[in-house]
């Protein structure tokens, strides 16, 4: 039981399965917000390939699905490395929480890194905003580029957003401001983090793999 | 305090109760992630002796990547063991999501 108290009531008695940390509830709805926006990112994406003239390169024909795969597998891991550091906090082990986020960092800056190798390659190989050009070295004018790069951008920010989270996250934890009985603020990052890894696993197979 | 106390204990009651399988979810996204990978690669994998067609390869990677979504949401996101409130929260944006997607694709595309 916890008590609520209001300046015209007496204090009421509220079950504790009842309570919903402010907080917690605040990263969800602004997840909602963020479903919304993906939505309009990959749905207006899907429109314009629908809708290109020249088509669509094949998936692999310009992207390099061995290395996003990896990438894949990188961000699953570090979503498992996030759960991990909640769940040791939730039993009061301070050391196993900080090794699990660090290694979450770990993962979060190895996946922007091979984002940005990604990109320097693909437009070393000519893959721009109105063109692209395919395995026998035919230039095409598409939008295909453009639909790539916004989503992925976007995606990508996201991570890059979660990284400075996380690294606030990990500062409070080398603080001691965490413990058995307050952890919201890490369950609060995982939300978003997990949200970020959601995403991922729809853009790699709508704009890799189909 | 008490509040965020309570919200934390409900949590701690939930989540140790259930004792969620994150590395069997794990393994499971990491075998679907293979599979969904391995579908396109299959014509390379057989010699051209297997390839899924277009109308099967699309919907398998779709359901594939949905249901990799779903474990992520139920199990490390916690919607399985949270309040039902959240996840009718977050399920609605997806049910727009889905009216969104059926309602901008062209009407030739579904043949009226």
């Amino acid at each position: 039981m916890a008590q609520i108290t209001t300046t015209a009531q007496a204090p009421i008695e509220v079950p504790a399965e009842r309570l919903l940390d402010v907080r917690k509830l605040g990263v969800w709805l602004f997840l909602v917000s963020e479903v919304l926006f993906f939505t309009a990112l990959i749905g207006g994406s899907l429109l314009i390939r629908l809708w290109s003239p020249n088509g669509w390169p094949a998936p692999g024909e310009v992207l390099n699905i061995p290395l996003t795969s990896l990438n894949t597998f990188i961000l699953i891991c570090s979503s498992v490395t996030v759960v991990k550091a909640l769940d040791r906090i939730q039993k009061g082990d301070q050391a196993g929480m900080k090794k699990y986020l660090l290694l979450t960092l770990a993962g979060g800056v190895f996946f922007l890194g091979v984002q940005a190798y990604e990109y320097v390659k693909l437009i070393e190989h000519g893959l721009f905003l109105t063109s692209y050009v395919d395995h026998h070295g035919e230039t095409f004018m598409s939008p295909y580029g453009m639909t790539f790069y916004i989503q992925t951008g976007f995606h990508g920010a996201h991570v890059f957003i979660g990284v400075m989270w996380l690294l606030v996250v990990i500062l409070k934890a080398f603080n001691g401001l965490y413990s058995k009985h307050n952890w919201v603020g890490v369950e609060a990052f995982g939300l978003y983090w997990h949200f970020v890894d959601l995403v991922w696993i729809l853009l790699f197979t709508i704009v890799y793999l189909i | 305090m008490d509040t965020t106390h309570g919200t934390q204990a409900q949590a701690e009651h939930e989540a140790h109760e259930h004792n969620p399988p994150y590395m069997g979810v794990f393994w499971l996204l990491l075998i679907l992630t293979v599979i969904e990978v391995g579908a396109g690669y299959l014509p390379d994998l057989t010699g051209g002796a297997v390839e899924l067609p277009q109308i099967v390869l699309v919907p398998l990677l779709l359901a594939l990547a949905v249901a990799k979504a779903a474990l992520v949401g139920m199990f490390y996101m916690h919607l399985r063991y949270d309040t039902k409130w959240l996840s009718i929260i977050f399920l609605s944006a997806f049910a727009l999501a889905i009216c969104f997607g059926i309602s901008i694709v062209p009407r030739d595309y579904w043949g009226i």
